[in-house]
């Protein structure tokens, strides 16, 4: 029985470019190599954030060592610590027209943190190799008590 | 001598995804080819300038600690292309518009807020004030989201100029 010799053949050549280059195109795309070297770091940093205008019911139900996640990708933020509550700021107009600061006690401000570990690079905070974090950064998080819009004010 | 059959290759579906595949992966690079054609005809450019654009960044909240520094890579949000590097930075006080008791307009400055004014170089193909940076447009009126290490906002661009122009 003869052998059937398979030969390497065009179309076999351009499967393996078209292949080669959508993996390159998807690491390139998704700036892989970053997040998998940055993964392997564990920097920790405090990441401090403020919530503006929460319901007083919901600010209160917000209690030091609770454990939060993000909302994008369920990653873990650990204990929630260091909060602090005040009046919301509000921004009024004096009889002269012009902007004063003054708070609003029917709406609370709240800071925070959460210690972190993940990757500092020369682009920034990468939280747990996935996602990358920075002051003006908005996130939501929750807990199994809460679910919250913070603005991330300081990483350090 | 026992008969060889011949085995008759049918056109399968595997060939049919592998064909479709091919075409798609052709077809792209033609339409790309022919958007790249367009671009150099249209602008009338065939090298890259050196372009500074300005980045304003209204209404930070002062509660925010901002840190931009000269010499930062910009990256662009939704892209992930890198926009340039950081050439200047500064701030300035947000505006705010209020009415006085005779209902006149009265600008001040916003106690609360800050707005950042990022100064960005980077090369570009274009002209007057629409420039590609890599795979990313860059034009006056164009709102951009970006970050660089210490800071991630939305910002608009308010001018855009070859350097050497200014």
């Amino acid at each position: 029985m003869n052998k059937i010799r398979k030969r390497f053949n065009v179309i076999d050549f351009v499967v393996i470019v078209i292949v080669i280059g959508c993996i390159a195109g998807l690491i390139v795309r998704y700036n892989i190599i970053d997040r998998v070297t940055s993964a392997v770091k564990n920097d920790k940093v405090s990441v401090n954030f403020i919530a503006y205008k929460l319901d007083p019911d919901v600010a209160d139900s917000v209690k030091n060592g609770q454990v939060y996640y993000t909302s994008s990708g369920n990653i873990s933020l650990g204990e929630i610590k260091n909060i602090s509550l005040r009046d919301s700021k509000l921004v009024y107009t004096d009889k002269d027209g012009k902007a004063q600061l003054g708070r609003d006690n029917a709406k609370r401000e709240l800071k925070g943190s959460f210690s972190v570990e993940g990757a500092v690079t020369e682009n920034g905070f990468m939280l747990d190799g996935v996602e990358y974090l920075a002051p003006g950064k908005e996130l939501i998080i929750y807990s199994e008590e809460v679910q919250l819009s913070v603005i991330i004010t300081e990483i350090k | 001598m026992a008969k060889i059959k011949e085995k008759k290759k049918r056109f399968n579906f595997i060939d049919v995804i592998l064909l479709i595949v091919i075409l798609s992966i052709l077809a792209s690079l033609v339409y790309m080819v022919i958007l790249a054609y367009n671009s150099e005809f249209s602008k009338n450019g065939s090298s890259d300038d050196d372009i500074r654009y300005t980045l304003r960044v209204e209404g930070v909240d002062n509660d925010i600690m901002a840190e931009v520094n000269v010499g930062d890579k910009v990256v662009e949000l939704d892209s992930f292309t890198e926009i340039g590097t950081v050439a200047e930075y500064y701030e300035e006080p947000s505006e705010y518009v209020g009415y006085n008791s005779e209902g006149k307009a009265v600008k001040s400055d916003d106690p609360s807020k800050t707005d950042l004014i990022i100064v960005i170089d980077a090369s570009g193909n274009g002209k007057g004030s629409t420039y590609d940076v890599g795979s990313y447009t860059v034009s006056v009126g164009k709102d951009i989201a970006f970050r660089v290490p210490g800071f991630t906002g939305e910002g608009q661009c308010v001018l855009v100029e070859v350097k050497g122009d200014e």
